[in-house]
């Protein structure tokens, strides 16, 4: 019962993500991505075909955009068993998002395992007035709805996909400090 | 009026017939108060005052899956199934128990309960082990919900209401009579579902064992599996444990629980299951070896703490932070 004690200053909520290991044991190994130009996925999927057939691997061309994504994704897994294996790739924003509509659809979070994100940019949810941003590269980022000035923090909601903006020069709105790039 | 959920219900047994060969049916009416609905999965903990083989006083406490509708309040029912090697509990309840008795139940308490938004309910039962899933059948029937029951039992000894279910359900349920060499293949059954489904298991070691098996197997997520898996305590040593704060000395004889002694001797713990599952009993462990029977402590945990409701002593003697 008494675990070690570690001071570790990252922040906890921001997600890590380790080298993804193919589950062969599953029945059916599913592989997705918005379009065809994660390597890592595609050699992985090469090499799944080779363990286990062409007849248990699938891969999916979903979209990004939420809604389209829902509806495809719910076809193209309609008849998937209960025991699939399913390996995400793609931005950080998007593999949440297909991750999120693969739970809401009946998966396991266990099942579903994404690659590390193909991009640094990130989805920044604006604390003030609730917009939400694709694609920030920098901080602060300059708010697409109420203009305020964001620092750009490593707080992530998993349900959103999405980092948090706070304003970062609310004392002083003159103060307009350097951007700098996310990593 | 109706009981409220904290204090235990006496009851009168007002109904007892076999269904099966060697399970019996108690139907069960609160005596002072309406008794309180419950949710599907529920047991209740009966009160059982009675002796042990040396003519010792002695009261077991078995828990028992409600089976009726959970939305019927006017009577609980219960089904016991005659254990081999019993240590008292079932034995009393076939040969002591009958019509106009009263009882003590503690009020339902629930660790099995059917996750709603799974889009397909898989329910697996062996044996007695049908019991919560009769308190599941009126609910996600009137859910509309998709499910399927598969019932293995060896018909010379139980396979309770497999009948009326059959005429029922109809295709939703299969029953498998080992005793006729019907065989419920596990391997084909999972492998079949689809994405979405739940399974819950209910039934003998042999039968959670096949589903754990074959799921890993397959590659299933443990998070889409439910067991429900209390086991009564099963006898063992006699041992004697220590009270760290008082220094008092509890003996437990071979054939009653580590909890059980402790109650007897005046000594409160609380618990819901009695069978090693919900870790409410958990209780510190100062000195001693435990032999750990319980299915909630992990490795790391069993250094430091038992679960009294079922795990005993290797070492003659434990010293308890109690
Ligand atoms: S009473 Fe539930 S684990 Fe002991």
């Amino acid at each position: 019962m008494t675990t070690p004690v570690e001071i570790d200053d990252r922040v906890k909520s921001r997600p890590q993500y380790g080298p993804v290991k193919l589950q062969t044991s599953q029945q059916q190994q599913v592989f997705v991505s918005a379009d065809a130009n994660s390597a890592t996925l595609q050699q992985m999927f090469d090499e799944c075909t080779d363990i286990v057939g062409p007849d248990r691997c699938l891969w999916l061309t979903i979209s990004a955009d939420k809604a389209t994504m829902a509806t495809e994704l719910a076809t193209a897994t309609a008849a998937l068993p209960v025991a699939t294996a399913i390996y995400v790739s793609g931005d950080e924003s998007y593999m949440w998002d297909v991750r999120n509509t693969l739970i809401r659809l009946g998966f396991a979070p266990e099942q579903i395992q994404m690659l590390a994100p193909l991009s640094t940019a990130r989805r920044l949810f604006c604390t003030h007035c609730y917009t939400v941003m694709e694609g920030v590269t920098h901080t602060p980022h300059k708010c697409e709805g109420c203009g305020e000035l964001l620092l750009v923090r490593d707080h992530f909601s998993t349900l959103m996909g999405s980092y948090v903006g706070v304003s970062i020069n609310a004392e002083d709105p003159s103060e307009i400090p350097a951007p700098e790039a996310l990593s | 009026m109706s009981l409220n959920s904290t204090d235990n219900y006496q009851v009168k047994v007002v109904a007892i017939r076999d269904v099966a060969p060697t399970i019996r049916e108690f139907t069960l009416q609160g005596i002072n108060g309406e008794l309180t609905p419950f949710s599907p999965g529920a047991h209740v903990v009966v009160a059982m005052p009675g002796e042990t083989a040396e003519g010792k006083a002695k009261t077991w406490k078995n828990a028992y899956s409600l089976l009726s509708d959970p939305r019927d309040s006017s009577t609980y029912k219960i089904a016991v199934r005659l254990q081999d090697q019993s240590r008292g509990g079932s034995v009393f309840m076939h040969t002591r128990v009958s019509e106009g008795d009263i009882l003590e139940i503690t009020p339902p308490a629930n660790l099995f309960a059917p996750y709603w938004r799974a889009q397909k309910h898989l329910l697996i039962a062996g044996g007695v082990g049908i019991t919560p899933f009769m308190s599941y059948l009126p609910e996600l029937q009137r859910a509309g919900a998709n499910f399927e029951l598969h019932y293995s039992y060896r018909g010379n000894q139980t396979g309770a209401y497999a009948a009326e279910l059959q005429q029922q359900l109809g295709d939703q349920v299969r029953c498998y009579d080992a005793d006729a060499g019907e065989r419920l293949q596990l391997a084909e059954l999972l492998k079949q579902q689809p994405r979405g489904t739940h399974i819950y298991v209910c039934g003998p070691e042999l039968l959670l064992d096949g589903v754990r098996q074959n799921a890993a197997l397959l590659g299933y997520p443990d998070s889409l599996i439910h067991f429900e898996e209390f086991a009564a305590p099963q006898p063992g040593e006699p041992f004697s444990v220590t009270l760290e704060s008082s220094g008092q000395k509890v003996d437990v004889g071979a054939d009653e629980s580590l909890l059980e002694a402790l109650e007897a001797s005046g000594v409160k713990v609380p618990n819901l299951c009695r069978g090693g599952v919900c870790g409410q009993c958990v209780t510190k462990l100062v000195d001693g070896e435990a032999e750990h029977r319980d299915a909630f402590l992990d490795d790391g945990e069993r250094q430091s703490c038992i679960m009294p409701c079922v795990s005993r002593a290797k070492s003659k003697g434990l010293v308890l932070g109690l």
